[in-house]
C-alpha cells in the first residue's frame, strides 16, 4: 500500500474512495414504498417522465399510474386507494360544480395551458369569449355565424369530473354554462378521447390541454391571443390552470420525494418543459 | 530515471507547509552554488510537464519562471521584485526573502526565493497557492492544479474518452458544460431556458436537443454553434443517435405512441412505428438503424361513476400495470413488435447495441435484490450480474458497466464484455458513490454530487 500524505486534501478524498474505507453513509438511494397515483389524464405524460426518473435514482420505490379524470384523483385519496390525486384544480377548495375534498393537502406540480381545438377543415381562426359562450351553451350551431362556412358545429365535451371541462369553463366560458345533449353533441371521457376525436370530425369544436395539441386539428385564437407558453408568460392569454398533486394530508416518505423531485428546478426546467407544460416558478407573481 | 526523482521529491515538495512550518533552513549565504539543478516531471493540470527543480535543505525548490509558463501565468520582473498573475490573483517574490506577498498577504517560507544559474526557485505549495491553485499527490505524482472547477454539474455524459457533458440548473435555466475528462478545465456549450438534455452524438463531436416547441437542433460541440435541424412541433420525448451519427430517431408525441427517423441534413422525418401503443420509452437502435428496443407502460384501469361524486365511486385494476420490453424490426413487411418479456418486475435502465438483445436493470421488490438482465429474442431472459444489488447500468462501446452495492461501505463497478460474457471488477468504491458515467474506455464516478475520473488508479475530481 502507497503510504499517503495526510496533509493532502485531494489524497484524503481519493482514499475515501479506495477499497476498505468505510464511510458515513450510502449515497445510493435507499427509498422504499409504493406510490399510486391516479386522476387527471392532462397531468399523466407528466406523472409519467416523472415517474421514470425518479424511479431510476429510487429503484425501490414503485409507482403505479392510471388516469379517469381529475375529479377521480381526489376521490381516490380520499377513497384510499391511491396515494396521490392528480387533479387539474385545487380540490382542497371549492370550485364551479366541486366542493372541497376536506383534509386534503394540494401539492402544485405544473401550469397547464388548455386550448379550443377545432377540426382542421373549419375556417374561423380565433373566437371572442361570447361566441365561445354561445357556441359551448348551444345557443350558435353553425359555423357561418361566428365567420366561418355553412356547416352546423360539432361540439365536443369532456365528462363531468374533468379537470381540462372545469377549467375551461372557469377561464375560456367566464363560469358560463355547457351544453349538456343534442344532436351534434359529444361527450368524451379523456383528453387522448377529444384529440382523436376532434382530428376526426369534421367541423367539431372542443377544448385540450397544450401537450395534446397537434397539427392534425386547429388551435383557436382566443380574441386574437393564440395559445401558446409566451402568452401565458406575458399575460395576454388567460386559458391556464396549475395542476395539484392531492394528498392525504401532507405528503410523507417516499410520496413527499416524488413530489419533491417533480417540483424541482432540474424537472421543472427541464422533461416538464419539454412536454409543453410551464414551470410553476414561470407564472409565480 | 524521471519518474523515481519525481517519487523522490514528493515529499520534500509537498510535505512542507509554508505558513508558519518551523524552519530548519539555513541562511542563503553562498549555499546557492553548491546546489544543482535537476528535473522533475509534475502533472499540471492534466499534463506532465518538466521542470526544473532544486533541492535545499531537504527541500525540493522549483522553478518560478517554469510554474509560471506551465500554468500559464503572466511574469514580470521589477525592481528585483518578481510579480506572477493569474486568474486575478498576484503574488510577489524577491531574491533570498523567506516570504512571498499573495494578494497583498505576507506568507512565510521554509526556505528562501534561491537563484541558481540566473533562474529563482521558490517551495512549490505556497506560489501555488497564491496564485489560487492546489497541489495534491496522486500516485505518488505530483498534480498542480490551477483549474477552477465547475461546482454543482449533474447529468454527466461522455463526449468522446476524453470529455464529458455536465449540466448546472439554476432558476435562469440550464447551463451545460464541456468539462475536460483529464483536468477539470470546463467550457460552456449551450445555455437555456427551454432546451431538452443534451443526447451525445456517438462520434462526440455534436449534441441533439428539442426546445419546448418541439423543434430539434443540433449542436457542434467544437464551434458551440446550434443549428436547427426540425421545426415539426409534435413533442419527442426521447432523442437517440445513429451509430453513426448521421440521423437521429425519435419517440414522437406526449404518450411517446410513434418511433420516427429524422435526416438532420433536410429535415425529413419518417415515421418508422405507428402502431397506436401509447407511452413508449427507452428507445434504443441497432448499428444500421433498423431495428429497436423500447419499453411499454400499461396503466390501471380506472372503472368510475362521477354522478354522485361524495360516493367516491372509483376503483382501480393495476393488475395489467407493468412495464415490458419490445422489439420491432422496421425491414420486415407488415412486421409488428415483439414483446420480449412479461414479468411484472420494475425494469430500469433498458438499453441495446443492436436492437435485438435489451439489457436491464430488473428490480423484483423493494426487499429484493435487484439485477441486471438481458433478454433476446427468444424471450428468455438470464443473468448478466446478480451478485449484489444493482445501482445502475450503462451500455457503452460493447460493453455493460455495473454500479452495485457491495456492502455498507463500498459499492462495486464492473464491466462486462457483451460479446464475450466476460465479467471483471474495475473497482470498488465508496457507497456514496451513487452514480457512473462510461465511454467504454473511461469510467467516471458521481460521489456526492460530485464527479471524480479515474487517473492511474486514482479517482481526481474533476468538479466540485
Amino acid at each position: 500500500m502507497k503510504k499517503w500524505i495526510k496533509s493532502v486534501s485531494a489524497i484524503a478524498l481519493a482514499v475515501s474512495l479506495m477499497a476498505g474505507v468505510t464511510s458515513a453513509a450510502s449515497a445510493a438511494s435507499t427509498l422504499k414504498g409504493k406510490i399510486v397515483i391516479n386522476g387527471s389524464s392532462a397531468l399523466l405524460p407528466l406523472t409519467l417522465q416523472a415517474a421514470s426518473e425518479f424511479k431510476k435514482q429510487n429503484p425501490k420505490v414503485k409507482i403505479s399510474a392510471s388516469a379517469a379524470g381529475s375529479i377521480t384523483g381526489p376521490q381516490s385519496v380520499r377513497k384510499g386507494i391511491a396515494d396521490i390525486g392528480a387533479v387539474d384544480w385545487d380540490a382542497s377548495k371549492d370550485v364551479p360544480g366541486f366542493k372541497k375534498f376536506d383534509g386534503q393537502v394540494a401539492n402544485p406540480v405544473a401550469v397547464t395551458v388548455f386550448a379550443a381545438v377545432a377540426n382542421k377543415n373549419v375556417k374561423v381562426d380565433s373566437l371572442t369569449t361570447k361566441q365561445l359562450q354561445d357556441i359551448f351553451s348551444g345557443k350558435v350551431t353553425n359555423w357561418k355565424d361566428v365567420g366561418g362556412d355553412d356547416a352546423e358545429i360539432v361540439v365536443v365535451n369532456r365528462k363531468f369530473g374533468s379537470g381540462t371541462r372545469v377549467n375551461f369553463q372557469m377561464k375560456a366560458l367566464e363560469g358560463k354554462e355547457l351544453m349538456s345533449k343534442g344532436d351534434n353533441y359529444k361527450e368524451v371521457g379523456s383528453s387522448g378521447d377529444m384529440k382523436t376525436t376532434i382530428e376526426t370530425t369534421p367541423n367539431s369544436i372542443g377544448y385540450i390541454d397544450l401537450p395534446y395539441v397537434t397539427d392534425k386539428m386547429k388551435a383557436m385564437k382566443i380574441n386574437n391571443v393564440a395559445p401558446t407558453e409566451k402568452n401565458v408568460l406575458n399575460g395576454s392569454y388567460k386559458v391556464w390552470g396549475i395542476g395539484y398533486f392531492m394528498t392525504k394530508g401532507e405528503p410523507t416518505g417516499a410520496t413527499k420525494a416524488f413530489i419533491e423531485y417533480i417540483q424541482s428546478s432540474k424537472f421543472q426546467n427541464g422533461s416538464l418543459k419539454k412536454l409543453k407544460f410551464i414551470p410553476l416558478s414561470a407564472v409565480k407573481k | 530515471m524521471k519518474r523515481a526523482l519525481a517519487v523522490s521529491v514528493v515529499a520534500a515538495v509537498v510535505g512542507t507547509s509554508a505558513a508558519g512550518a518551523a524552519s530548519a533552513a539555513t541562511p542563503a549565504k553562498s549555499a546557492a552554488s553548491a546546489l544543482q539543478v535537476q528535473e522533475a516531471t509534475f502533472a499540471v493540470n492534466g499534463t506532465a510537464v518538466p521542470f526544473r527543480v532544486v533541492r535545499s535543505n531537504g527541500e525540493t525548490l522549483v522553478s518560478i519562471r517554469d510554474l509560471g509558463t506551465a500554468v500559464g501565468a503572466q511574469i514580470s520582473v521589477h525592481n528585483g521584485v518578481t510579480t506572477v498573475e493569474l486568474n486575478g490573483h498576484k503574488v510577489e517574490v524577491k531574491l533570498n526573502a523567506k516570504q512571498l506577498v499573495a494578494d497583498g498577504t505576507t506568507v512565510s517560507l521554509a526556505q528562501a526565493v534561491r537563484s541558481v544559474n540566473g533562474a529563482s526557485y521558490i517551495a512549490l505549495r505556497p506560489l501555488v497557492a497564491g496564485l489560487g491553485g492546489t497541489v495534491a499527490v496522486y500516485g505518488g505524482q505530483i498534480n498542480v492544479s490551477t483549474v477552477k472547477l465547475l461546482e454543482g454539474a449533474e447529468n454527466p455524459r461522455f463526449a468522446g474518452p476524453s470529455s464529458l457533458i455536465v449540466s448546472v440548473t439554476g432558476d435562469d435555466g440550464r447551463t451545460d458544460y464541456l468539462v475536460d475528462a483529464k483536468s477539470g478545465k470546463y467550457e460552456q456549450l449551450l445555455h437555456s431556458t427551454n432546451a431538452s438534455d443534451l443526447v451525445v452524438a456517438p462520434n462526440g463531436a455534436k449534441a441533439a436537443y428539442t426546445d419546448s416547441d418541439g423543434a430539434v437542433y443540433v449542436l457542434d460541440l467544437a464551434t458551440k454553434v446550434s443549428s436547427k435541424i426540425s421545426s415539426d412541433n409534435n413533442i419527442k420525448p426521447e432523442l437517440v443517435w445513429s451509430a453513426d451519427s448521421s440521423s437521429i430517431f425519435f419517440l414522437q408525441g406526449d404518450k411517446g405512441s410513434v418511433i420516427a427517423k429524422l435526416d438532420p441534413a433536410s429535415g425529413t422525418i419518417t415515421k418508422l412505428l405507428d402502431d397506436k401503443v401509447d407511452y413508449k420509452a427507452n428507445l434504443s437502435v441497432s448499428p444500421d438503424g433498423t431495428k429497436f428496443i423500447y419499453t411499454v407502460t400499461t396503466l390501471g384501469k380506472v372503472t368510475s361513476d362521477a354522478t354522485n361524486v361524495d360516493e367516491d365511486n372509483v376503483s382501480i385494476d393495476f393488475s395489467a400495470n407493468q412495464q415490458q420490453i419490445f422489439s420491432f424490426d422496421s425491414t420486415v413487411a407488415e412486421g409488428k413488435p415483439v414483446q420480449l418479456t412479461t414479468s411484472t418486475d420494475d425494469k430500469l435502465f433498458v438499453a441495446s447495441d443492436d436492437g435485438v438483445k435489451a439489457y436491464y436493470v430488473s428490480v423484483p421488490s423493494e426487499d429484493q435484490p435487484a439485477k441486471a438482465l438481458v433478454v433476446g429474442q427468444d424471450q428468455k431472459t438470464s443473468t448478466v450480474y446478480g451478485d449484489s444489488d444493482v445501482i445502475e447500468t450503462v451500455l457503452a462501446g460493447g460493453k455493460l458497466y455495473v454500479l452495485a452495492s457491495v456492502n455498507d461501505a463500498n459499492n462495486g463497478i464492473y464491466e462486462i464484455d457483451l460479446a464475450s460474457g466476460s465479467k471483471k471488477q474495475l473497482y470498488t468504491v465508496s457507497a456514496e458513490v451513487s452514480s457512473i458515467a462510461a465511454s467504454g474506455s473511461q469510467v467516471a464516478i458521481v460521489k456526492n454530487d460530485q464527479l471524480f475520473v479515474n487517473d492511474g488508479g486514482v479517482w481526481k475530481p474533476i468538479t466540485k
